[in-house]
């Protein structure tokens, strides 16, 4: 079936299996996504569906029409990318190229929605990528550096 | 970290095989055996296939249908019969992933039950693909004396698992009958010769793309080989370009199996708790078609006291096949198994010579000068007495474990008083070595070849590196002894057409042996520099020890050993057998650290491994979960050569935590995972 | 209407005489609620029902509602949404063991639905939405000689799952009662005989009980709970005596729970034991 959606901003028609999961269909037209597991546990397809964190390969390709996808693509020009970028730099934070890009859009999710988040939201974020590259008190660390160099831009 | 590429890293830049998927690119799909074990009977279907759409068979293959690892082979595609369940028979090839899933059920196999091989079992004989035996000395002096200790137990623990993700998928293009194979693999040089093999192909026409493996894949040195080889013979034969993707429903490659491994220890200690005689006889599960059977067999014996001095032993070590699938290997075979046996032992000895178990290490440790069982001597000091010293002492290890005992004490007087919770601290130690024992020559050798010339510098090396940040370390290294820029200098992976052969590489491996070649490289032609004519070669060379004789197990195989110490308290709740681990405190020396946050975050994968490992699954404990684990890590850097690190926490943490549960459940631990079902378990 | 595509059929009805159509010629059909694939020891790949409906429109199923005595969500209301606008008036239990199964990005993803028909019965949610007094209202399809009609009946969760699951039913809307459990207890205990979860939760007013409920829950048996022992123990300043704790016990084993003496007996009778002590610990 083809579908139109708005892909990173853009507005796109796909063609794919209606049955197809998401994260099949996206891994071919970005390159933020990354079919790990399938069965919705490792997040490594993690996208934001209308906005909200989602698991790809949970998603059937039938149920995002007219739907807003955004991958990691869709926010590198983001003032909050740079933050993350300059966050995760401070913080010397060693993460692996297969979690990458859904560990980034998992924080942006979060920094975009708030400015001082508390211990639970940035759990809940962290917890939805099972990778253990990292140690997450790094992670942690990551995060409140991006949150700083956030307000930094905002307020000075 | 260099902000372009920390940046293409987040934006996902970073290519996989899977990422170039063209409209024109065939999908394969598995057809598995259902059963564990039995004869092919017929392997048909019911509807004529569409067009482009195709099935290939074991006879379709124009070479060897082997995958041979130098150390144990097993067929790509089952023939004739199946030895183990999700064995796989044929290959399904069309353009669409969807058709070819309904293609699959109008294939009709039918296979005829065949009886299955005996069950993992330690007291089996039949069943060895291999087996080794060796005595350097009788306990029959020490029988008869009633000053004599004897001690003996029985460890059952299933292996560890592989990490998952990334999968290993596989693509090979075809450009006219020159076979460019995208993989994600540590061992290049084997799925070239196994594709060369399968395909009778020369050397020139498969040419292999390495993609970067970091940390995960350091477990991952044969699957890959199996994925390339389905793409290569899919895109021989249908003379496109095809693409095998692991999906969640492949079984095998999902979740490889774990391996049993049993252990029987028998001792005897003098009253000062001395370690005067070791009997082990052990027995590994090597599934359908046994793999490294003699290197896993063989550095299990190596091993056998662990961190502690004795050399009276009798070893009887083997591998028994069993209806599984193959097994995987890890970076440091068994072992893990085989030194937490050991730790819990030494428990149960220190307990049977009325000492504590820190009294009991303390008497046996190995120390310089003393020998391995082999000849070998220890050239330099292990630290151990350093390493404890560092667990011990900010753990108040003393003080809680003799309060601990006190409780159990108080328990066992009356049982009726049973606290809700108790507590349990315990010390463990442990060692790791990488490199192959074997002397094979395809398993262990790793070269490395530099190019000075006006362009710059070339590196060329075998596979890509265990983390992408040590290209980082190599170009600066090489960017101030030769004043080059780094930007000038180049690696490239596997390019050359001799093709040496070279064993898996990985993270440790890297640091110890690649490291040591490059940092010789550059020294050589910053000598030659100026001296000679552009462009300037130099080569090295990673050869086995001469000093060892794998045959005869004589000598030291081992230039550098790496040493770790943990100590772990933890909570248990009587009411359900729940576990909250209080404190880890992680003390390792291995050698100079090149990367400290690349070593750590090895560390914590490693920690999360141990714990899936033990507890069998994240139900029990969820590393990313709201209680994040409180670990204390240390390196001790006593050396100025980097030494492995992979594989060390796993021989050290497991052994920690099932003795603090045993202290708190009053239960010594035989079996691992721990598992309620397992305390229970009669011996 | 219908689009065939694959192996499965996927309808986007625009209101209620759609839907009847729908499940009276596909008594199959059941609603997309988010699930797809969840159960993750199942490894067969996509999980879908063959027939599903994704209504266009249709806000009921979108909306929650609030009567003084309970909150009405819709089946198709995301469970973060659902956790967003209850979280100051439903009980915390309820939160917190959706946040523990289901990881923020599946909670955007899935709906209220899943909570009714995706979940396994053993699941530990299904027991906790039997002891909250959950009601949930059922649409049924009757075919009658002249027209197809529907039926709505409001029923409570554990009535449901004794009924034998019939085709042509939808769960459309789960009400929950606005009751602030102060004390809760979640405990599995996990024995050679497999998986025993069991929940307590209660309301404590100067340490006397002022409600309490008590369930069990094993495996592919339906929830276990009985009133009375819920109705002795209000008004007690103290949980259970001996004898009661060995009933539960052989309670237990009566309906088919598995025995063991050496290590369920005694968890259970020491979790019992220290049910009160727990509930004056957790205070909200």
């Amino acid at each position: 079936m083809t579908i139109e959606l708005f892909l990173n901003g853009e507005h796109k028609k796909l063609t794919a299996q209606a049955d197809l999961a998401l994260s099949q269909v996206l891994q071919l037209e970005c390159r933020g996504v990354n079919p790990g597991c399938g069965k919705g546990y490792c997040g490594c397809c993690t996208v934001l569906l209308n906005g909200k964190l989602t698991y790809s390969c949970q998603i059937p390709f039938f149920s995002v029409k007219n739907q807003s996808i955004m991958t990691v693509e869709g926010i590198q020009t983001s003032n909050i990318f740079s933050d993350i970028l300059k966050g995760m730099k401070r913080a010397k934070l060693d993460i692996c190229d297969y979690c990458a890009p859904a560990r980034t859009l998992s924080f942006y999710s979060l920094l975009k929605r708030a400015d001082r988040p508390n211990n639970q939201e940035i759990q809940e974020v962290l917890s939805s990528i099972h990778c253990s590259c990292t140690h997450i008190p790094l992670l942690n660390q990551a995060i409140f550096y991006s949150l700083e160099e956030k307000y930094t831009r905002l307020h000075g | 970290m260099n902000e372009r590429y920390l940046k293409d890293k987040l934006l996902g830049k970073i290519r996989y095989p899977q990422n170039n998927t063209s409209k024109k690119i065939l999908y394969i799909k598995l057809i598995c055996s259902p059963i564990e074990r039995g004869s092919i009977e017929e392997l048909s279907w019911t509807e004529p296939f569409p067009k482009d759409y195709f099935l290939i068979k074991a006879k379709d293959i124009p070479g060897k249908n082997t995958i041979d690892f130098g150390d144990g082979s097993f067929p790509l595609l089952a023939d004739e019969e199946v030895y183990y369940p999700y064995q796989p028979i044929a290959l399904l090839v069309g353009p669409a992933p969807q058709v070819l899933k309904e293609l699959e059920e109008t294939v009709k196999l039918k296979i005829n039950k065949k009886e299955i091989l005996p069950e993992f079992n330690i007291s089996e004989q039949e069943q060895c693909s291999y087996q080794r035996e060796i005595r350097t000395s009788s306990s029959d002096g020490l029988e008869n004396k009633s000053e004599i200790i004897w001690v003996e137990d029985y460890f059952e623990m299933e292996g560890q698992q592989h990490s998952s993700f990334p999968p290993a998928h596989s693509r090979c293009q075809n450009e006219g009958m020159v076979f460019n194979i995208h993989c994600i693999t540590q061992w290049p040089w084997i799925i070239k010769k196994n594709v060369q093999q399968l395909l009778k192909l020369p050397k020139k026409m498969v040419k292999i793309r390495c993609y970067p493996c970091e940390n995960h894949q350091e477990s991952k040195i044969f699957h890959p080989v199996q994925t390339a080889s389905f793409c290569a013979l899919a895109s021989f034969i249908s003379k496109k370009n095809c693409l095998f993707q692991i999906n969640p429903e492949d079984n095998y490659f999902y979740a490889p199996p774990k391996g049993k491994v049993g252990i029987y220890l028998k001792a005897a200690c003098n009253h000062r708790g001395e370690l005067l005689h070791l009997k082990l006889d052990f027995s590994l599960e090597g599934g359908a078609y046994p793999l490294w059977s003699k290197e896993r067999v063989d550095r299990m014996c190596f091993f056998t006291s662990g961190v502690y001095h004795c050399r009276n032993l009798e070893i009887h070590g083997k591998m028994q096949r069993t209806t599984s699938m193959p097994t995987g290997l890890f970076p440091d075979g068994d072992l893990s198994s085989l030194l937490t046996s050991i730790e819990l032992f030494s428990n149960i000895m220190a307990e049977e010579c009325k000492m504590t178990p820190l009294e009991w290490k303390t008497v046996n440790l190995i120390k310089r000068g003393n020998g391995w069982f082999t000849g070998a001597l220890l050239a330099r000091n292990p630290s151990l007495d350093e390493l404890i010293k560092a667990v011990v002492e900010p753990s108040d290890y003393q003080r809680k474990y003799s309060a601990y005992q006190y409780q159990n004490h108080l328990i066992k007087k009356d049982s009726s008083k049973k606290p809700q919770k108790s507590k349990g601290i315990a010390l463990s130690l442990g060692c790791i070595a990488n490199n192959f024992l074997t002397q094979q020559r395809d398993q262990s050798p790793a070269t490395i070849s530099m190019t000075l010339d006006q362009q710059g510098l070339s590196i060329e090396l075998p596979a890509p590196p265990g983390h992408g940040q040590l290209y980082k370390i190599w170009s600066s290294m090489a960017s101030e002894a030769l004043s080059i820029d780094e930007n000038n200098i180049r690696f490239d992976i596997y390019k050359s057409e001799e093709n040496n052969p070279e064993g898996p590489s990985c993270f440790s491996r890297n640091v110890t042996i690649i490291h040591h070649q490059i940092k010789q490289c550059i020294n050589q032609i910053a000598k030659k520099r100026f001296r000679e004519p552009l462009p300037l070669f130099e080569t090295r060379r990673f050869r086995r020890s001469r000093n060892w004789d794998d045959d005869n197990f004589k000598g030291h195989p081992y230039q550098h050993l790496s040493w770790g110490a943990a100590v772990v308290e933890l909570e248990l709740n009587h009411e359900d057998n729940s576990i909250n681990i209080q404190q880890i405190y992680i003390v390792l020396e291995s050698g100079k650290i090149l990367l400290p946050s690349v070593a750590s975050s090895v560390v914590n994968q490693a920690i999360g491994q141990s714990l899936q490992w033990i507890f069998k699954s994240t139900e029990n404990y969820n590393p990313m979960g709201e209680n994040t684990l409180p670990f204390n890590l240390q390196f001790l850097e006593t050396s100025k050569e980097p030494k492995a690190l992979d594989g060390l926490v796993q021989n050290i943490l497991p052994a920690a935590i099932m003795q603090a549960i045993a202290q708190a459940s009053c239960k010594n631990q035989h079996f691992l995972p721990v598992t309620p079902g397992n305390w229970e378990r009669k011996k | 209407m219908a689009k065939k595509e694959g192996i499965n059929q996927i309808y986007q009805p625009r209101n209620w005489n759609d839907i009847i159509k729908i499940v009276d010629n596909k008594g199959n059909a059941q609603l997309y609620t988010g699930q797809w694939n969840k159960n993750l020891k199942v490894q067969g790949g996509l999980d879908l029902h063959s027939h599903l409906i994704v209504p266009q429109g249709l806000e009921e199923l979108k909306r929650i509602g609030r009567t003084e005595e309970h909150i009405e969500v819709g089946a198709l209301v995301s469970l973060e949404e659902f956790i967003n606008t209850g979280k100051k008036i439903l009980p915390i239990v309820l939160f917190d063991q959706i946040r523990k199964d289901f990881p923020l990005p599946l909670r955007n993803s899935l709906k209220v639905g899943h909570l009714l028909k995706g979940l396994q019965v053993s699941n530990p949610l299904i027991l906790l939405l039997c002891l909250l007094d959950c009601s949930l209202e059922r649409k049924t399809f009757k075919t009658g000689k002249k027209k197809t009609h529907l039926k709505t009946q409001w029923l409570y969760l554990q009535q449901h799952l004794q009924d034998k699951y019939s085709n042509g039913e939808l769960l459309c809307t789960l009400r929950v009662p606005i009751y602030r459990w102060d004390h809760y207890l979640i405990r599995n205990i996990q024995y050679s005989g497999g998986l025993l979860t069991i929940i307590a939760l209660a309301d404590l007013t100067r340490g006397y009980v002022s409600d309490f409920r008590l369930g069990f829950i094993y495996e592919e048996l339906k929830p276990l709970r009985n009133k009375e022992w819920e109705a002795s123990i209000m008004g007690r300043k103290n949980l259970f005596n001996q004898k009661e704790k060995e009933n539960i016990y052989q309670y237990l084993l009566d309906n088919g729970v598995p025995g063991d003496e050496e290590y369920l007996k005694p968890s259970l009778l020491m979790i019992l034991d220290n049910l009160l002590y727990h509930f004056q610990d957790r205070e909200y």
